[in-house]
């Protein structure tokens, strides 16, 4: 209940100012357009001569594009820790009654980032045509959420309570090396591959959409080692970082 | 002399402007690598799509050689004129600006010179010799040049026009996010920042080559690509102006109007 009403109140101020309410919506949607737009102009120009077929493309572009849309209308507030941390805000979580880490990330909603989702979620519904597979999407979406948030959170922490870095300059790059997953690894050199799978949320991106893409799981037990490292990190360092901080008043 | 004199004072402003960017300097190297990444992404994704052939007369060479030249000259080119407009007005700035012996349009202008500056020197050269020595740029002759630097700085002027116009919305809504998000849509997709504007059917391209957009991304690009024969150059330069002109002339009547409307601490 406690975290509704945060939610609630977040919301009110995101939709405060209804001509900006409607230029950013707006906006997001142009932007999704705008975004597949290389994708589609590629797709138009080569007139189904590529070598990957059309549907995996757009599988792999709008499956990224999906889960980065739910986390930034959700979950993006995390990012905002390295300044609450620097500016002594974050004294303000810590006294609410709920987990401080939550009150940060229920303070942010990006609305911008529905368009985003609407325009992925027809896509991977175009493409993928096959109900049974688009209906498992509700368990691989969450799971690539967590993965990512797990990402970003540890990032925040260890960006706002040791490595000072208010602009959260990381999160910016770890973004960006989700962009690989827009396209099918396929299309990448030998050396940027095996760069790419390092980073735990390449292996759950590309796992999920292999399935989409085939409807088989492909794992190996080294990268659930990856994925259940991932997870741990947030635990482990969440008090520590809570120890960590002297807030703003010392 | 006067003349001299003004212009120092906004040189100097610029100064400021350029060394406030500067005072983080931790962020220089993530944003070369962050273009970088992105340029990587780009010149692999546009390859394996050449695989299939030519483009409307482009070779994989020349499609990233445009794409990478439209979105390093809409780095340096798209200054962050709106977003300092928008909270001197929101935080009553706009009346400290007044006060100071200079236009207070031309303090803030001066100041978003100096991002502009900042990313020239740390974002536009070090991506550009980097991405030079690595990947395959068509690169132009002397002459060509020459116009390319003519025709970006033209572009400069544009594009602060056209944030000072959306960063003066600022006096009737309270917020221009999504104004500023929209704006800076046009200038990505009708500049032909993403993808060549030749891509485009036919008289979508002939519609888009008669706006200001098409000359802050699209027009630099292909002159460096030399696709622009001397005589249409000419004429682009000429639109070019023309452009500025009007431009010029609306940012003035909406700061005109804007002036009425805004009220700062004090009246």
């Amino acid at each position: 209940m406690k975290q509704l009403s945060l939610i609630k109140a977040s919301l009110k101020n995101a939709t405060a100012e209804s001509f900006d309410l409607w230029a950013v919506l707006f906006s997001g949607l142009v932007h999704e357009l705008i975004a597949f737009f290389p994708l589609q102009i590629a797709l138009f120009a080569a007139a189904g001569n590529l070598k990957i077929p059309s549907n995996d493309l757009i599988i792999s572009y709008s499956y990224t594009r999906l889960v980065l849309a739910v986390y930034r209308m959700f979950l993006s507030g995390i990012e905002k820790l390295p300044s609450l941390v620097l500016t002594g805000g974050l004294d303000v979580y810590l006294i609410l009654p709920i987990h401080w880490i939550m009150a940060a990330m229920f303070s942010q909603f990006n609305l911008s980032a529905i368009g985003s989702m609407l325009m992925s979620i027809v896509l991977l519904a175009t493409a993928i045509g096959d109900m049974e597979r688009l209906l498992l999407l509700v368990m691989l979406l969450p799971l690539s959420l967590l993965i990512l948030g797990s990402l970003f959170l540890v990032i925040s922490l260890i960006t706002g309570f040791w490595w000072v870095d208010p602009r959260n300059t990381m999160i910016t790059i770890i973004d960006r090396i989700t962009d690989f997953y827009r396209y099918p690894i396929d299309i990448y050199p030998a050396i940027i591959k095996q760069i790419i799978w390092l980073f735990p949320t390449a292996t759950v991106f590309y796992i999920a959409i292999d399935y989409l893409r085939t409807g088989v799981i492909y794992s190996s037990s080294t990268q659930l080692t990856i994925l259940t490292t991932t997870l741990l990190f947030p635990v482990i360092l969440t008090p520590l970082a809570r120890r960590r901080y002297k807030g703003a008043g010392s | 002399m006067e003349g001299a004199k003004t212009l120092y004072k906004y040189w100097a402003l610029a100064v400021v402007g350029y060394k406030k960017r500067l005072s983080y300097r931790a962020a220089i190297p993530n944003l070369i690598l962050l273009y970088l990444l992105g340029y990587i992404i780009t010149f692999f994704f546009w390859g394996f799509v050449h695989d299939a052939g030519d483009i409307q007369g482009f070779s994989l060479s020349d499609t990233f050689t445009y794409l990478f030249v439209a979105s390093l000259v809409r780095t340096f080119v798209n200054n962050d004129l709106d977003r300092i407009l928008s909270r001197k007005i929101r935080q009553g700035l706009f009346a400290c600006d007044i006060l100071l012996p200079a236009n207070p349009v031309g303090v803030s202008v001066a100041e978003s010179m100096g991002t502009t500056l900042y990313m020239l020197m740390w974002g536009a050269l070090p991506v550009a010799l980097t991405v030079g020595w690595f990947f395959p740029l068509t690169r132009p002759s002397l002459g060509y040049l020459m116009a390319f630097c003519i025709t970006v700085a033209v572009a400069i002027v544009l594009n602060v026009q056209i944030n000072f116009i959306v960063g003066l919305i600022s006096v009737w809504t309270r917020r221009i996010d999504g104004v500023m998000a929209l704006k800076g849509i046009a200038t990505l997709i009708l500049a032909g920042t993403l993808v060549p504007l030749d891509f485009l059917p036919g008289w979508i391209l002939s519609v888009l080559k008669v706006t200001p957009f098409a000359a802050l991304s699209y027009y630099p690009a292909m002159v460096f690509l030399e696709k622009m024969p001397p005589q249409e150059l000419a004429m682009l330069l000429l639109l070019q102006v023309v452009w500025a002109i009007v431009l010029l002339s609306i940012s003035r009547r909406v700061f005109t109007r804007a002036r009425i409307k805004l009220v700062t601490f004090g009246g």
